[in-house]
C-alpha cells in the first residue's frame, strides 16, 4: 500500500474534516504512530499509521474535507523494503473479492448525498465518470433510451476542466446548503406578497425597528405564525413570545442571530440590541446559543435591494417575513393621483401548519401596524 | 403483620484499589489460586489490552470494521474465562476477548469477526461456545436453551452468560432470570456493569440500588463484586459455577467496572461524560492494581514484566498478520451453511453466481 485511504471512521460517515496534521511530507513514521486527527459527524478521531515508511504527500490541509475512500496521504515506495507490507483488508466500503471462477471487483458506493438512481450507464461509464469524480445524475445523456454514454462523460469532464476545480463549501455556507435542502424538502411554503403604505413615515425612520414592532402586533393577532411544527409528531407548539431571528449577511455566509423575547425591548434598547449583535456575527463571536430558537424570522434585505421574494421557511418555524426596497408610486387619494412611499413585504408560511387565512390575517394586521 | 421473605445483597473484594490483598498468599492458594495463576492472571490482562489497542488501531486505518473496547473490563472476562471448565459454554456479549481467549478462541478469529468475516465466529478450538451477540441481552435467552439441555441429558456442565448494565433493563434479561430460577437451572449471569450504556449512564438505567437484586426476583441469589478485582472475580465466580454444577441452579454477579474507552469505535464518549470520572477510574482500573500487587509482594521481576510485554505484543502481531492474510471469503459462501440440502431455488443463484 502506497496511498493510504481515508477509511469509515465511524459507521457509514461519508467524510471528515482535518484537524490537525501531526507529521509532515517527508517524516518518517511507525505503524500506529498518531498521525492525523479528523474530526467526523460523530467525534474527533485520532488516526495512526498503518505502516512505517515515509510520508510522500499529504492529501489536504487543515480544514479540509476528506471523503471516505479519498486518499488521505502517500508513502514513499523504497521505504517499503524487504517486507512487503500486508495489503488493505477489505472493509464494508470497497472490497476484492475473489470467487472459484474469477476475481470480482466490488465497489459498493458509500452513502454521500448524490443519488444515482434512475441513471443509465454501463460499469465503464461508471468507471470513467468515477475516475474524472462526475457525479453522473447531473449528466446530460445522448444515449439510446436516456443512457449516459462515455462521450458525455468526456463532454463533462471538459467542461469541468476548463472551469476549474469544485469549492467545497464549508462552515456556515455549508451548513446553509443543508439546512436549506432540509427545508426545501420538507416545507410546504407559500409566500404572500403586498406592499405597505409608508409615506406617513418620518425621515430617517428606522425601518427594521417598525418591522419587528409589526411583527411583534401580528403575532399576538395570529400566534399560529409565531410557531414551531413538528413533522414526525405531526403537531405545532405555539410560542408565548416572539424569538425573532434575524437574516444577517456576511463574507462567510448567512447567519440567522435570534433576539430573545423581542417585545422586552424599548426602541432604543432594541436598536442597540440588534447593532451589537450583528457585531458580534460579523466578528464570528456570537455563542451558539443564540444562534438557535427563533419563532420567526425577518429577512430584511431591502438596503441591499430586491421588491419581492419567496423566503425559505426553515424547519421547525412556520412564517418568515421579507422586507424588500421602499418604492414610489402613483396611488388615488380621495379621486386624486398622488405619489405615495410604499415597503414591499413578502410572507412566506408553512402550509403544513398554517391555514391561507391565518397567513393572510396576519399580512393585514403586519401592514396595518406598519400603516400606523 | 409477619415477614415473610428477606433478602440482602453483598459486596465482596479481595485486591482493593490500594492493591492490598485482604487473605494471606497461603489461604489464596488453598482456595485454588498460586503464584503462577496471579502471573497468567497478569498476562492474560496485559494480552487483551495490547490486543484491544490494536483492533481500535486497525479501525481506525480501515482494516475492521466498528469495535467495541474491552478496556477495563479485562480483570472480570478474564476471571470467567479461568473458572469455566472446557465443556462449560460460554454466551458473551461483545466485549469478552479475554474469556473467549482463555476458552480458545484465536485472536485472529475475533479480528475477522471484527472485520466483517463471519468465520471469525466459527471457533476452531472452542466450538460449543456461542459467538458474540451485539443485540443487547438476547444471549440471555439462549443461556435458557443451552442450560435446559444440560439439564435434561443430566450433563455436568454449567452456561455463563454475559451482558451489561444497560442489558439488564431487557425483557429478555428478566425473562431469562425467571426461566433459569423456575427450572433451576445451571446457569450463571454475569452483569458486567461498566456504568455507562453508549451514554447512558448507570443512574438513569435503574432505579435498584444494585444490579445484583433483579436475581431475587428470579428466585436465586445475586451479588456484587467489585469487577476490577481479579482475585475477588475469580473466587466468586468459582463459587458461583462449582454450585451451579452442583445442581444448586442458577445464579447472578454483578461485576462493578468502569468502561474506560469509548463504547465503540463509533462513538466519542467525551460528548456526554465527565473528564473528571474517568480520571478517577483510571485510578481503580484492574491491570495496573494487579501489577502493582505482583510488584509490591515480589511476585513478579521486572525482567519476568519485561518478557511478558514482550509476548503479549509479539502474539497480538501474530495474529493481525494472520488475519490480514487471510483470503476473503467466496462470494458463493453466502449460500453455505443455511440448509443442509441446498434447495433448488438457491442452487440455481449459485449456479448462476458460478458462471459469471
Amino acid at each position: 500500500m502506497n496511498i493510504f485511504k481515508l477509511p469509515d471512521l465511524g459507521e457509514g460517515l461519508p467524510e471528515a474534516e482535518v484537524v490537525e496534521w501531526f507529521i509532515k511530507e517527508g517524516d518518517s513514521v511507525s505503524v500506529d504512530q498518531i498521525i492525523v486527527s479528523m474530526e467526523t459527524a460523530k467525534a474527533i478521531v485520532d488516526i495512526p499509521s498503518p505502516q512505517a515508511g515515509t510520508i510522500s504527500r499529504l492529501y489536504g490541509a487543515v480544514g479540509d474535507i476528506i471523503h471516505t475512500g479519498d486518499p488521505l496521504l502517500e508513502f514513499e515506495h523504497s521505504e517499503q523494503g524487504a517486507a512487503t507490507p500486508a495489503p488493505l483488508k477489505s472493509t464494508s466500503v470497497v472490497g476484492d473479492i475473489p470467487t472459484t471462477e474469477k476475481h470480482l471487483k466490488e465497489v459498493a458506493q458509500a452513502n454521500s448525498g448524490a443519488s444515482h438512481i434512475g441513471v443509465k450507464a454501463t460499469p465503464a461509464v461508471r468507471a470513467l465518470a468515477r475516475r474524472h469524480d462526475i457525479d453522473l445524475s447531473i449528466v446530460t445523456p445522448s444515449g439510446p433510451d436516456g443512457t449516459i454514454k462515455a462521450s458525455d462523460v468526456e463532454r463533462v469532464a471538459k467542461i469541468f476542466a476548463s472551469v476549474g476545480q469544485l469549492q467545497p463549501l464549508k462552515g456556515v455556507r455549508r451548513a446553509m446548503a443543508k439546512t436549506m435542502a432540509q427545508a426545501h424538502a420538507e416545507v410546504v411554503g407559500v409566500t404572500i406578497i403586498d406592499d405597505a403604505n409608508i409615506h406617513q413615515w418620518p425621515e430617517k425612520t428606522d425601518v427594521t425597528l417598525r418591522l419587528v414592532r409589526a411583527i411583534i402586533c401580528a403575532c399576538k393577532a395570529e400566534p399560529c405564525l409565531n410557531a414551531w411544527y413538528d413533522s414526525h409528531s405531526i403537531g405545532r407548539r405555539i410560542l408565548q413570545q416572539v424569538h425573532l431571528g434575524l437574516a444577517v449577511d456576511t463574507k462567510a455566509g448567512l447567519f440567522v442571530p435570534v433576539i430573545s423575547d423581542v417585545a422586552q425591548y424599548q426602541p432604543q434598547q432594541l436598536r442597540d440590541k440588534i447593532s451589537e449583535i450583528k457585531e458580534l456575527v460579523v466578528q464570528r463571536k456570537i455563542p451558539a446559543e443564540q444562534l438557535r430558537g427563533n419563532s420567526i424570522t425577518l429577512s430584511n434585505f431591502g438596503s441591499i435591494g430586491g421588491k419581492y421574494a419567496n423566503p425559505i421557511v426553515v424547519p421547525p418555524t412556520v412564517a418568515i417575513i421579507g422586507a424588500g426596497r421602499s418604492f414610489n408610486k402613483l396611488a388615488l387619494d380621495q379621486g386624486n393621483v398622488v405619489e405615495q412611499k410604499y415597503l414591499p413585504l413578502s410572507l412566506t408560511f408553512d402550509h403544513r401548519a398554517v391555514t391561507g387565512a391565518e397567513a393572510a390575517r396576519f399580512m393585514q394586521v403586519l401592514i396595518g401596524d406598519l400603516q400606523a | 403483620m409477619e415477614t415473610v421473605a428477606k433478602f440482602d445483597i453483598s459486596y465482596s473484594q479481595s485486591l482493593n484499589v490500594s492493591a492490598q490483598l485482604n487473605i494471606s498468599l497461603e489461604q489464596l492458594a488453598a482456595r485454588g489460586i498460586n503464584h503462577e495463576d496471579l502471573i497468567e492472571f497478569y498476562r492474560t490482562m496485559l494480552l487483551v489490552r495490547i490486543f484491544d489497542t490494536k483492533a481500535i488501531a486497525l479501525q481506525r486505518t480501515g482494516r475492521i470494521g466498528t469495535y467495541a473496547s474491552c478496556l477495563g473490563q479485562e480483570a472480570i472476562s478474564t476471571a470467567i474465562g479461568n473458572t469455566m471448565a472446557a465443556e462449560d459454554v460460554f454466551i458473551p456479549g461483545y466485549r469478552d476477548a479475554a474469556t473467549l481467549i482463555l476458552r480458545g478462541t484465536k485472536m485472529e478469529e475475533l479480528l475477522l469477526y471484527w472485520g466483517g468475516d463471519s468465520r471469525g465466529m466459527n471457533f476452531s478450538i472452542n466450538t460449543q461456545d456461542l459467538p458474540y451477540n451485539v443485540p443487547i441481552a438476547s444471549q440471555c435467552c439462549h443461556s435458557i436453551g443451552i442450560g435446559y439441555a444440560f439439564k435434561l441429558r443430566q450433563q455436568p456442565r454449567v452456561a455463563v452468560v454475559v451482558c451489561g448494565d444497560g442489558g439488564t433493563s431487557e425483557g429478555d434479561f428478566y425473562e431469562s432470570l425467571n426461566a433459569a430460577g423456575t427450572w433451576n437451572l445451571p446457569i450463571v449471569f454475569v452483569v458486567i456493569n461498566n456504568q455507562w450504556a453508549i451514554s447512558v449512564p448507570r443512574s438513569k438505567q435503574s432505579g435498584c440500588k444494585t444490579l445484583a437484586q433483579k436475581a431475587i426476583a428470579g428466585g436465586f441469589k445475586g451479588e456484587q463484586v467489585d469487577g476490577n478485582d481479579i482475585i475477588g472475580c475469580h473466587l466468586k465466580l468459582q463459587q458461583a459455577i462449582d454450585s451451579a454444577r452442583a445442581g444448586n441452579g442458577p445464579h447472578l454477579i454483578e461485576a462493578i467496572c468502569y468502561r474506560l474507552g469509548d463504547h465503540t469505535t463509533a462513538d466519542d464518549a467525551s460528548r456526554y461524560r465527565d473528564a473528571a470520572e474517568l480520571e478517577q477510574a483510571w485510578k481503580e482500573e484492574p491491570v495496573a492494581r494487579l501489577k502493582t500487587f505482583l510488584v509490591e509482594n515480589q511476585l513478579i521481576t521486572e525482567q519476568q514484566l519485561e518478557s511478558i510485554q514482550q509476548q503479549c505484543s509479539e502474539a497480538v502481531e501474530a495474529s493481525v498478520e494472520k488475519y490480514l492474510a487471510t483470503e476473503t471469503e467466496a462470494v458463493s459462501s453466502i449460500f453455505e451453511h443455511m440448509y443442509q440440502e441446498m434447495p433448488a431455488g438457491l442452487r440455481q443463484q449459485l449456479a448462476q453466481l458460478e458462471t459469471q
